[in-house]
């Protein structure tokens, strides 16, 4: 049999993209000692800062999604002037890196009337849990609203408007058949968003700060324990954000192997 | 009962112009035109999905022009289907129950009965096959108990097996259930067998316009133009009139003389004229005699013409025949042409009964 040298090429590096992400996944496992890793297994560190991370990553992808549904609809539907303006400006968040978001945050927060009456008057986000949520929320509603425009993209305004005819209002129409129909694309979307929150850093720093016990996310914990050369606390929490990345990408893989079918 | 009454509306670049017609409950009106003609803007336009820009729709003395989809209990059928997706049959029959105006579970389970979808009600609509989609989504329509069911091309999706089985069944099954009902039905196709079993009335419509409407024999007897002449496949020529009197009128139509009956409002002077004949109306004869028993004291147009092509299309014969400078379309049984030993290129004796020839004014064209 001839050999294809085109295909032996771009089969070598899909080898080189295996490896190397292998080697990076499975080091923290083979180069730090079992005991060191069961013992920050068992830290109370550790597990407040799992605990955490599940928490805010739960709450930011809630609110994510509760904000993300209405505007995902009507980026999808409504036809208005500017609407392709709006959304150029959507996509700026998720070209700005998460470190500036955050520090933009941090200046409205700290600087600005309103954000100084917001923080200290209504809810205190600076240096606060409630900031991490805020930062993941930043970080991820514009990767939220893109996955549920494109899941609402695939349902064909046209069953609407059959509802209608039925006695459905705008409203009805929407809840019991665009929702049902888009359900998988709905549950991706907080799935990988829920994913992306939990392994927020950049903005999370910046707005919330990286006090021990207090805003201590795993990503958090994984800085502070890098900057205390605790090589058994970064390869446990390493361990458990792609333990945790795994599962919520296996959950996703087998909605979209279904497909966002209609 | 539902009238439209010079009912004008706009989508992009296309208009609905000058819509007006009226259709009694129980009966069906049939809107046939080509693709883009303007008939599902039409229907979008009675079931509230479509803005009207004046005009008014009244269903049952009701003037609902103004009115949003949800207030204007309008069955409506999209050509494909729109059965809500991830549900079964029954989830979606349930839903536009639930919304129904007074519709009772006996009528529910005898519409399903009637369309015969009892079997497939737990499926999911997504393993349905074209045939059972098309009654499940006819089904959920009425289930919401409209005072009008708009059926938007609903064979398009079948396929050719399908469709002819739908045209038998619908002088029964679905007739039964439109009896049942007894609510006015507009039904849009471009399939002209289709138009021609289904309704009792039928509407032409051209670029947003309708052209003819009336009743079936009517518009396929008599087309009121040179677009619906072409579009029911007949034959159409222009040709100048020659003579003219109160009982017949004789147009030259590139150098043969055809005669027509009853053309009153012509004359001499008329100029140039529109000849329809519809190809089942053009007989072959080997002879120059009328070969129809039937035909025999009638005035008869009979023209030497030269057989150009034959072509078997389902189960007639359409031949391409020259007489003079023009050429002819007719409809032939294939037994009837083994009796006529013709072939292409071969003499044959075009008769055309003076009746069968329709002449038009030319300034009637759109």
């Amino acid at each position: 049999m001839k050999l294809n040298i085109f295909r032996v090429i771009v089969s070598l590096f899909l080898l080189f993209v295996l490896i190397f992400y292998l080697c990076a996944f499975v080091s923290p496992a083979i180069f730090v000692e079992p005991w060191r890793l069961a013992n920050a297994f068992l830290s109370e560190e550790v597990r407040f800062a799992f605990y955490l991370s599940i928490f805010t990553a739960t709450c930011s992808t809630l609110i994510s999604i509760i904000v993300g549904v209405p505007v995902a609809y009507a980026l999808s539907r409504l036809d208005f002037r500017g609407k392709s303006l709006i959304e150029g400006f959507l996509d700026v968040p998720a070209a700005v890196p998460p470190i500036a978001l955050g520090v933009m945050l941090l200046i409205f927060f700290s600087r600005n009337p309103l954000g100084i009456l917001i923080n200290e008057g209504v809810i205190r986000f600076v240096f606060e849990v409630p900031g991490i949520v805020l930062a993941q929320f930043a970080v991820i509603s514009i990767l939220t609203i893109k996955l549920l425009k494109e899941s609402f993209d695939g349902v064909p305004a046209r069953y609407e408007m059959v509802a209608r005819t039925f006695g459905y209002s705008e409203l009805e129409s929407f809840i019991y058949v665009t929702l049902p129909a888009a359900w998988r694309g709905v549950l991706t979307a907080a799935l990988l968003s829920w994913a992306r929150a939990l392994g927020e850093f950049g903005a999370t720093v910046m707005l919330a700060g990286a006090t021990r016990f207090k805003t201590e996310t795993l990503s958090i914990a994984l800085y502070l324990n890098l900057a205390a050369a605790d090589v058994g606390g970064v390869a446990v929490v390493s361990f458990l954000l792609l333990l945790t990345a795994c599962l919520t990408l296996m959950v996703v893989r087998k909605l979209l192997r279904r497909g966002f079918a209609i | 009962m539902i009238t439209v009454l010079n009912l004008y509306a706009r989508r992009g670049s296309f208009n609905l112009a000058e819509i007006s017609f009226e259709v009694a409950k129980g009966s069906v009106l049939t809107v046939m035109g080509p693709n883009g003609c303007g008939k599902t803007t039409l229907l979008e336009c009675i079931a509230g999905l479509c803005k009207v820009s004046s005009g008014n729709i009244i269903i049952d003395g009701v003037d609902v022009t103004g009115l949003p989809p949800e207030k204007r209990r309008v069955g409506y059928v999209p050509a494909d289907y729109a059965l809500f997706p991830n549900m079964t049959v029954r989830r979606n029959i349930w839903l536009a129950f639930k919304k129904s105006n007074g519709m009772c579970l006996d009528g529910l389970q005898r519409i399903i009965r009637l369309l015969q979808i009892e079997d497939v009600m737990d499926r999911n609509v997504e393993c349905l096959s074209s045939g059972q989609k098309q009654k499940a989504a006819i089904a959920r329509a009425l289930a919401a108990k409209p005072n009008v069911l708009l059926l938007d091309e609903p064979c398009s999706a079948l396929d050719t097996p399908t469709r002819e089985i739908f045209r038998r069944g619908v002088n029964s099954m679905f007739k039964d259930v439109f009896r049942e009902f007894s609510i006015p039905i507009i039904y849009t196709t471009h399939d002209l067998l289709e138009a021609s079993v289904v309704g009792d009335k039928i509407a032409v419509m051209n670029y947003g316009r309708i052209e003819q409407i009336g009743c079936i024999n009517d518009v396929f007897e008599s087309p009121a133009s040179k677009f619906i002449a072409e579009f029911l496949g007949y034959n159409v020529l222009i040709g100048h009139v020659v003579s003219a009197s109160e009982a017949h009128v004789s147009v030259d139509v590139g150098g043969a003389v055809l005669n027509a009956e009853g053309c009153g409002n012509l004359h001499e002077n008329f100029g140039e004229v529109i000849i329809v004949i519809r190809p089942q109306d053009i007989f072959l004869s080997p002879t120059k005699e009328v070969f129809k028993p039937k035909w025999k004291g009638c005035q008869c147009n009979i023209l030497d013409g030269i057989v150009r092509g034959l072509r078997m299309e389902g189960s007639v014969v359409k031949a391409d025949v020259v007489v003079g400078d023009v050429s002819l379309k007719a409809e032939i049984s294939p037994d009837y042409l083994d009796s006529l030993h013709v072939k292409p290129g071969g003499k044959v004796f075009v008769q055309i009964k003076a009746s069968k020839v329709k002449v038009l004014p030319k300034r009637v064209e759109v």
